[in-house]
């Protein structure tokens, strides 16, 4: 019996340091780490240009006793008051490309107000449109490229000739500015 | 006899691990993505999102008109009080976004609340940035790729 006894303790013993071993052993283990991920995006555009493709032109005209010439976003001119009206009218167009899809602002800041030869000077008024469906004002300030990423800008005008206007070449410029928006 | 003392160290044990943190609760969870928004390539730079989500640019790229994020994340555990972190942010290499064979690198992450933030009543908010690497002339497309945030107790 007594014998038994210690042999229960020692038992007893032995167990109980197991235990505190495994404790031990839980309670040194890496502390608990938690992982996630949140998804990260780029959208890298291709940029957006503009390139002429044709010049506004008027032809040619005789001032007479003044008037104006139009030439429309279609490409047809028309006119009061000047005479002898001849040469090649053409509407001024600007290719656009850029991402698909992509909505844009248009300025024309910059472009002539006024054709000259010299010291001799026409006002001039632009308009614009992106159908070249004929449009004799207003301008067009935003747009959107195609799935194929490009669009076309048609830019006509009206000149006004005064009297005895004095002959020569007349020019200007248009200045078209595009920015995604 | 044997038996009464494991038992009583079973009962024991959990009262011993009262002390520590809340094992195995401690949870992260993704709640917004990185987003870096629609910019031009140019001759190349970089886009930089702010933990706060300001994002900014360098170098030559050209930002566009987007919506832009921080990554988000929330970091739970149940209700322990005043426990030290570590937040884990990825490295300077690795982590890139791709558009097919095409890839920006992803570098300079950091967290609003710093690496070493203190988990308060259960739950933590952190909000992750980045610097984007642009090429110059990278090519268009949507990139996307993944971030992999860690926490641990100290």
């Amino acid at each position: 019996m007594f014998t038994k006894s210690i042999a229960a303790q020692r038992s007893f013993k032995l167990s109980l340091l197991a235990s505190i071993a495994v404790f031990g052993a839980v309670a040194s283990a890496p502390a608990v780490s938690a992982t996630a991920n949140a998804t990260a995006s780029a959208d890298v555009i291709t940029p957006i240009a503009v390139t002429k493709a044709a010049d506004l032109a008027f032809g040619k005209f005789a001032a007479g006793a003044g008037g104006s010439v139009t030439v429309n976003t279609g490409g047809v001119r028309s006119q009061s008051g000047v005479v002898g009206v001849g040469g090649t009218a053409s509407t001024a167009s600007f290719s656009i490309t850029g991402e698909a899809n992509a909505t844009y602002a248009i300025s024309f800041t910059g472009s002539s107000t006024e054709l000259t030869s010299g010291a001799n000077k026409m006002p001039l008024a632009l308009f614009s449109d992106l159908t070249g469906a004929g449009a004799t004002s207003g301008n067009v300030l935003t747009g959107q490229l195609s799935a194929g990423g490009t669009q076309v800008l048609y830019v006509g005008g009206t000149l006004t000739v005064a009297a005895n206007q004095a002959g020569g070449s007349y020019s200007g410029t248009i200045n078209t500015d595009v920015q995604y928006n | 006899v044997n038996l009464k003392a494991w038992l009583a160290v079973l009962l024991f044990a959990p009262g011993l691990g009262a002390g520590a943190p809340a094992a195995a609760k401690l949870a992260l969870a993704s709640t917004r993505p990185l987003v870096f928004g629609k910019f031009i390539a140019s001759s190349g730079g970089t886009v930089i999102i702010a933990p706060n989500g300001g994002c900014t640019r360098g170098g030559n790229v050209v930002l566009l008109p987007s919506s832009t994020s921080s990554a988000g994340f929330l970091v739970t555990d149940k209700g322990s009080k005043n426990l030290a972190l570590i937040v884990t942010l990825p490295s300077n290499t690795g982590v890139v976004l791709t558009s097919g064979a095409n890839r920006m690198s992803l570098t300079g992450f950091s967290s609003d609340k710093g690496l070493t933030p203190i988990l308060q009543n259960g739950s933590l908010a952190l909000s992750i940035g980045a610097t984007l690497n642009v090429g110059a002339n990278q090519p268009r497309g949507k990139y996307t790729g993944s971030i992999p945030v860690t926490v641990d107790y100290q």
